[in-house]
């Protein structure tokens, strides 16, 4: 399923779930991350997007990075989370469960109601 | 996807350095560390991009550098006095002043040689100018400490740097 998420709000809470739960699948660096996100399903997310995500992750500790050697260019810098990453990903994701609920549930009263 | 840095041709080294040095004045708040590791990471990121598509689209997806660099900005805790454009606007406040003293000098010296007169006192925002005229010599000298001058250069850089900003306990929200 492709999506297009229009409203920048939304995206900018629910990016950092995003980026926390793909690399704890597997590590990335920059670019392979913004496509692993549009793999995913975010079709139009763009780089401009991502890479402020991932910087703030990082400088919060939320993120560990390393740079890796690479034979054809410069050294790439993959991420990982760090334990507190992790936890930053559970409790981002209960909340997240919670209001999805939320609005479950008052959709459903909605459609009931008609 | 393979970034292969190397085998960038010039033109697109040269949008890529003309990207990033737009960016870096946007990106002043951030501070010189961050600001440098942020550049450096989006230098090899392009590089990974334009491997992939090219570079004039990779520039393109990261936006334009002003809103590119209120991403980065935004997440910040709390944003630094803004030391560059300080040091900007000061300098462009001293030009204005140097102009205006020019142009008043040059309009003393003026009178002088017209009226015929050897000497002459003006004030000029606290300077004390004295125009002289002899067979071999004219000019002018000037005397007395600007202050007011240099008020107006301090409120120049204070308010370019956003000195405020060292002001204790004020915190930007953190989003993200």
């Amino acid at each position: 399923m492709l999506i297009e998420v229009h409203d920048p709000q939304l995206l900018k809470g629910v990016l950092p779930i995003l980026v926390l739960g793909l690399l704890q699948t597997a590590e990335s660096y920059g670019y392979e991350l913004v496509t692993r996100l549009r793999q995913s399903g975010l079709a139009g997310i763009s780089t401009g997007t991502v890479y402020p995500v991932l910087s703030r992750l990082e400088r919060d500790g939320s993120l560990a990075a390393r740079l890796q050697p690479s034979s054809s260019g410069p050294a790439r810098k993959y991420y990982r989370p760090t334990e507190a990453g992790r936890q930053r990903y559970h409790s981002s994701m209960t909340a997240w469960m919670q209001l999805s609920l939320v609005v479950t549930t008052v959709d459903t009263e909605r459609e009931e109601t008609r | 996807m393979n970034a292969a840095n190397s085998s960038i041709t010039l033109a697109d080294r040269w949008r890529r350095w003309i990207f990033l040095q737009r960016l870096e004045v946007w990106l002043e708040p951030l501070g010189g560390k961050r600001r440098r590791a942020v550049l450096r990471d989006l230098k090899d990121s392009l590089a990974d991009a334009a491997d992939d598509s090219d570079m004039v689209s990779a520039i393109e997806d990261l936006g334009t550098p002003r809103s590119l660099a209120r991403r980065y900005i935004d997440g910040e805790p709390k944003a630094g006095p803004t030391w560059f454009y300080g040091a900007i606007i000061a300098s462009l406040a001293f030009a204005f002043f140097l102009y205006l003293g020019m142009g008043y000098s040059a309009g003393m010296l003026d009178a002088l040689d017209s009226s015929g007169a050897s000497s002459a006192t003006g004030s000029f925002f606290g300077l004390r100018l004295d125009a002289f005229k002899t067979d071999s010599a004219l000019g002018v000298e000037v005397s007395d400490f600007p202050w007011s001058i240099l008020g107006f250069i301090v409120l120049a850089w204070v308010l370019g740097s956003r000195l405020w900003r060292l002001v204790p306990g004020r915190q930007r929200q953190t989003t993200g």
